[in-house]
């Protein structure tokens, strides 16, 4: 309870912030905007010309889009803001305010890197519009397969954190991982398409190195039910997550040790 | 009766840097050098002392400091405040001591300071009423009551110093570290924020770190001196003055021509010279004798005589000359 009353404190500390200059996002909302209407525009072209695409018709399609989405709010809003913080503050010094603190420092970064209202004004108007173009009804969706694709997601979003935090840990070694940091928009230019139709080497290798993935086409696999390998999939992606938390855990600890403090 | 607060026992930090520093070959051959900051670092500080920790640039001050907070890990020896392993950053040690960094905001620019002290006051648990009391004590104590609700981007450096002081300190810990605290302030804010100091050190163990020597001498009562990586002095402010009691120093300014560096070196040291004047070193018993000689060979048009400053006692500390 008290962790979770520093978070909240935290939390209420970011959105006054965010309230000091309200109107930054305004931009961007727009900007994101116009990109969800023209890429359901493209998909609407599209599958009125060829019907369907690797057994996934257009309203798996937008479904797909609408986990797309999710993951790239969850990756943009929440896991990559604090390692950008991490990165910038190791730089200055500035890390050590936040080391002195008698709390969890991992909750700390995160939460004071988080803009709440930016993320709701952003996100939420985009994730309105697949929301209400889908047709829920004609989607091959079971209750246990959507518990097994949010399983699959929730492993893809721990494992995309300690892959972020992989990206930041040179700046402990190096002493910067700006660069670095900011590939995690790379890696999710690709994660919107029927990837389980993929011969199984490439499918591997593409969970592998492309995290995002897992997040947005692997659960959309599982919770459409549109593979066989389906509980493969989430057994995989459990191991994988778990395997994730130790690495994060492991090199959490060497960076604390190889942390230098610059006197800015 | 002793009672260490705080302990070191041969504590060191040294840091890894790549020698190769070429792009390819460095990849593969980084060739690692270890460079040592701080090495065998041995004192303690007694509950209720004042402590200041001087040495020049790049001496390992900050090091020494940060290993005592627990914000770097000691690659060598032992080190122990208030019974915990810093290092180990155990939530009650975090609790009990403050850092104030003068290069370092604390405080978020968006907002003001009360904002992020009520930030403060939830991750430190401070119960309500002692937080709005200790508010209410310590910005009249700073007088800063009246900017506490205004943006911290707007406020003066002085006034921002001040009030992340108090954020520092919120949480009333047993030992608060300074590095460089009135850095910057104008010589009002300079006043104020000792005058502070002073007053916490009644309940509070200070180790401040500064190049100001106004602040070392208006706040600590012991210094500790550190020349690349070691301890070489160790003693109080009083002795560190006593040692110099016997010498003063002339600021002799001449009418007309200065007298040569060779001619002086039969009265004392030249500690420093300008156009028209110089500092001569002498020890307190010859000095008017001196400069009655001089003034015979040299007019002069002001004399000032003074007691050994103490940044040029210090100076002399980290060159050997003591």
């Amino acid at each position: 309870m008290r962790w979770l009353g520093i978070l909240l404190a935290s939390l209420k500390f970011r959105i006054q912030t965010e309230l000091a200059y309200i109107g930054n996002f305004w931009l961007e909302l727009v900007s994101t905007f116009f990109f969800v209407l023209t890429y359901i525009v493209f998909i609407d072209i599209l599958f009125r010309r060829v019907g369907e695409v690797a057994a996934y018709d257009k309203n798996d399609f937008l479904f797909m889009s609408l986990v797309g989405q999710l993951t790239f709010y969850t990756v943009s809003r929440i896991l990559a803001p604090p390692m950008g913080r991490l990165v910038a503050t190791v730089r200055t010094g500035e890390f050590d305010l936040t080391l002195l603190k008698p709390a969890p420092t991992r909750l700390l970064l995160y939460s004071s890197s988080w803009r709440p209202l930016y993320m709701l004004y952003t996100s939420v108007p985009n994730i309105a519009i697949y929301v209400w173009l889908i047709e829920w009804q004609g989607l091959v969706m079971t209750w246990s397969s959507l518990a097994m694709g949010a399983v699959v997601w929730l492993c893809g979003v721990v494992i995309f954190s300690t892959f972020m935090f992989m990206l930041a840990y040179p700046v402990f070694t190096q002493g910067d991982a700006t660069d670095l940091v900011g590939m995690w928009w790379s890696t999710m230019s690709m994660t919107e398409f029927p990837y389980d139709k993929l011969p199984s080497a490439i499918k591997a290798l593409s969970l592998s190195v492309l995290p995002g993935l897992l997040m947005t086409a692997g659960s959309t696999q599982v919770i459409l039910n549109k593979s066989d390998t389906n509980h493969l999939l989430l057994g995989a992606s459990i191991v994988g997550a778990i395997f994730a938390l130790i690495v994060y855990s492991f090199f959490w600890s060497r960076a604390m040790l190889n942390y230098s403090s610059a006197s800015s | 009766m002793d009672n260490p607060i705080i302990k070191l026992d041969g504590a060191g930090k040294g840091f890894k840097l790549r020698g190769n520093k070429r792009i390819l070959s460095g990849l593969i051959n980084p060739d690692w050098q270890y460079k040592k900051a701080v090495s065998n670092v041995s004192f303690s500080v007694n509950t209720g002392e004042s402590v200041a920790f001087l040495g020049p640039n790049g001496a390992g001050k900050t090091t020494t400091t940060k290993m005592m907070t627990g914000l770097i890990y000691p690659s060598e020896g032992e080190i122990d405040v208030l019974g915990y392993e810093p290092f180990a950053r155990d939530r009650n040690f975090l609790k009990n001591i403050g850092l104030v960094m003068g290069n370092k905001a604390g405080l978020n620019w968006d907002l003001n300071a009360r904002q992020s002290f009520e930030l403060l006051q939830k991750i430190y648990q401070i119960p309500l009423p002692d937080f709005e009391s200790r508010v209410s004590e310590m910005t009249k104590l700073l007088e800063v009551e009246k900017v506490l609700n205004t943006q911290v981007r707007k406020l003066s450096l002085g006034e921002r110093m001040k009030l992340e002081l108090i954020g520092a300190i919120l949480h009333d810990p047993k030992i608060l570290f300074l590095d460089e605290p009135t850095i910057g302030l104008d010589i009002a804010s300079k006043k104020s924020v000792r005058q502070f100091l002073r007053h916490l050190n009644d309940k509070k163990t200070i180790v401040l770190t500064s190049h100001d020597m106004d602040d070392i001498v208006e706040v600590c009562k012991r210094v500790v001196v550190i020349v690349e990586g070691t301890i070489i002095y160790d003693d109080s402010m009083a002795n560190l003055n006593q040692s110099y009691s016997h010498t003063r120093y002339a600021k002799l300014e001449f009418a007309d021509s200065l007298p040569t560096k060779k001619y002086l070196m039969q009265y004392g040291d030249v500690v420093s010279t300008d156009a028209n004047s110089i500092s001569l070193g002498a020890d307190k018993s010859k000095i008017m004798n001196a400069i009655g000689k001089i003034s015979k060979d040299y007019p002069l048009a002001d004399i000032t005589i003074e007691r050994v400053p103490l940044e040029l006692i210090i100076q002399d500390l980290f060159e050997g000359k003591k």
